[in-house]
């Protein structure tokens, strides 16, 4: 899965989660919390996108994470960590 | 082993609170979060309240209700705190001297954030189990303010106590529970005044080991569902938003519900727990004790088994379950928790802000304080009018003293012989 699917995946989250906001008001350089999504707002996307993506990755993965792009690479890189190991965890515990 | 559980519960919610809808509104803060948030009053610690006095207050109508007899099988009594006063003496001692319990006592505080409650009520149900007589567990925290952010409307202050030995409110199952925990960095306090805090990390955290600990709790029995196995949940809660979006994640992602379902079984069994969070606030150590509180209180009688969850972050989580007793229900609503949350004096702004400046006049490491009571006379009247409440008095050479007030008059206990 590439980079800019991983970001349509989060992007329907963020949309589902966050009343009024379209697609088109979504870029990768936004961060959630400006686009006023509340930490239970921003869990529930980042659940919700793990969800769709087949992931549970450890909370500590998203340390760090400050805005959408971050986000969107930090489960692109743990698809593609997956993919190089099927059928071993994502991320080791 | 014997049966062993909770005697008596009681919780204490300072003499004060503030309308979290005036926070937002002084604050700036978007009314629009509010609604996640789920807050109604944020209980307010007075200038000459600490996490001793609060422990005592919270404990003074289930040692009121023992008879000298009684009061003398306490053998334990545990301080579970991140806002003790000293570094090396537990506020149990205090606590202790406060409540005129028996010398023949062992005494300790705990820590590990908001589990410590839990903790120090789980071992101290092993310990009665195996050596017989009564605990008593005090669990309380006052929060280093953080004034202006989204974290302030949810601080709370107070206290929870526990009676632990004969189960009459609830049994509690001490031969099973489910653990998950680990090091990590979403919550510490390095120094007395300093919270550090990522919530995101937490958020994530508090769900990973809600989905963990229930998962070793279920391998370590007959299985167990999340949802057909408890009449009732409660929860640690940051806030109570928190208690709903972890129960709405976890249970949609390992599929125990469909979606449309979530929410009739949040409202069936888990909204009774955050009647009390609600109205007091985030008391760290002392939350998940004061859901545990709420559900009780608030539940139908048919509602027996109950589901505790408890975090603290840092991490450490456990999930294990209570069963309560017949009558129980009724003894935990008629303590006069809602009544005393009720007597409370609704703050200005302005004096909270002033409160706010002036608590770390009491905080640990301070050497010589003199509170003034008279200033806070109003708050201190309405709550000690009908049951005495503990608040410091003097702060000489780092020790700490205390007095009671009953009817907004200093007032003695019976000595305890």
């Amino acid at each position: 899965m590439t980079e800019d699917s991983v970001f349509r995946v989060v992007r329907t989250q963020i949309c589902e989660v966050m009343d009024g906001l379209r697609p088109d008001d979504v870029t990768l350089d936004d961060r959630l919390a400006d686009l006023g999504a509340d930490s239970i707002d921003r869990m529930d996307v980042v659940a919700g996108a793990q969800r769709q993506l087949g992931l549970e990755l450890e909370p500590r993965r998203f340390a760090g994470v400050s805005d959408i792009r971050s986000l969107v690479a930090t489960l692109h890189a743990a698809l593609s960590e997956q993919s190089r190991h099927p059928g071993g965890q994502a991320v080791p515990r | 082993m014997r049966s062993v559980g909770i005697e008596a519960i009681h919780a204490y919610g300072c003499t004060a609170f503030v309308d979290v809808a005036d926070i937002f509104a002084a604050r700036g803060l978007d009314g629009t979060r509010s609604g996640n948030l789920m807050m109604h009053r944020k209980a307010v610690p007075l200038p000459c309240e600490d996490v001793v006095s609060l422990a005592a207050s919270a404990a003074w109508p289930i040692v009121a209700a023992l008879s000298p007899d009684e009061l003398s099988t306490i053998r334990t009594l545990i301080v579970a705190t991140e806002s003790g006063v000293d570094f090396s003496k537990s506020a149990s001692t205090y606590v202790h001297r406060l409540l005129g319990l028996s010398r023949n006592c062992r005494l300790f505080e705990v820590k590990q954030a908001c589990h410590a409650g839990v903790a120090a009520l789980r071992s101290a149900a092993a310990l009665v189990g195996h050596e017989g007589g009564r605990a008593l567990v005090i669990a309380g925290d006052i929060p280093t303010a953080a004034r202006g952010t989204y974290a302030e409307p949810s601080q709370g202050a107070g206290a929870v106590a526990v009676l632990v030995g004969e189960p009459r409110v609830a049994e509690l199952v001490l031969d099973r529970s489910g653990c998950h925990s680990y090091e990590t960095a979403d919550f510490s306090r390095p120094r007395a005044d300093l919270d550090l805090v990522d919530i995101d990390l937490s958020l994530l955290t508090y769900i990973e080991c809600l989905d963990g600990a229930f998962a070793d709790y279920a391998m370590r029995g007959d299985g167990a569902h999340f949802v057909d196995s408890f009449d009732a949940l409660a929860m640690h809660t940051p806030f109570p938003g928190m208690v709903k979006g972890a129960h709405r994640t976890v249970v949609r992602r390992r599929g125990w519900l469909a979606p449309a379902a979530i929410e009739e079984d949040f409202d069936r069994r888990v909204a009774a727990s955050l009647r009390y969070p609600r109205m007091v606030g985030n008391i760290y150590s002392g939350s998940t004790l004061l859901a545990v509180a709420s559900a009780i209180a608030h539940t139908a009688p048919e509602q027996e088994r109950l589901g505790v969850f408890s975090y603290g972050g840092g991490c450490a989580s456990e999930f294990f379950a209570l069963r309560v007793q017949p009558g129980g229900h009724a003894a935990v609503a008629q303590a006069g928790i809602d009544q005393a949350l009720e007597q409370r004096r609704r703050l200005t702004i302005a004096e909270y802000d002033t409160i706010l400046d002036a608590l770390p006049q009491v905080a640990c490491g301070v050497q010589d304080a003199a509170p003034d009571l008279d200033r806070f006379r109003h708050a201190i009247d309405a709550a000690s009018a009908t049951r005495p409440i503990a608040l410091l008095s003097a702060i000489k050479g780092y020790h700490r003293g205390y007095t009671w007030m009953k009817g907004g008059q200093p007032w003695m206990p019976e000595p305890v012989m």
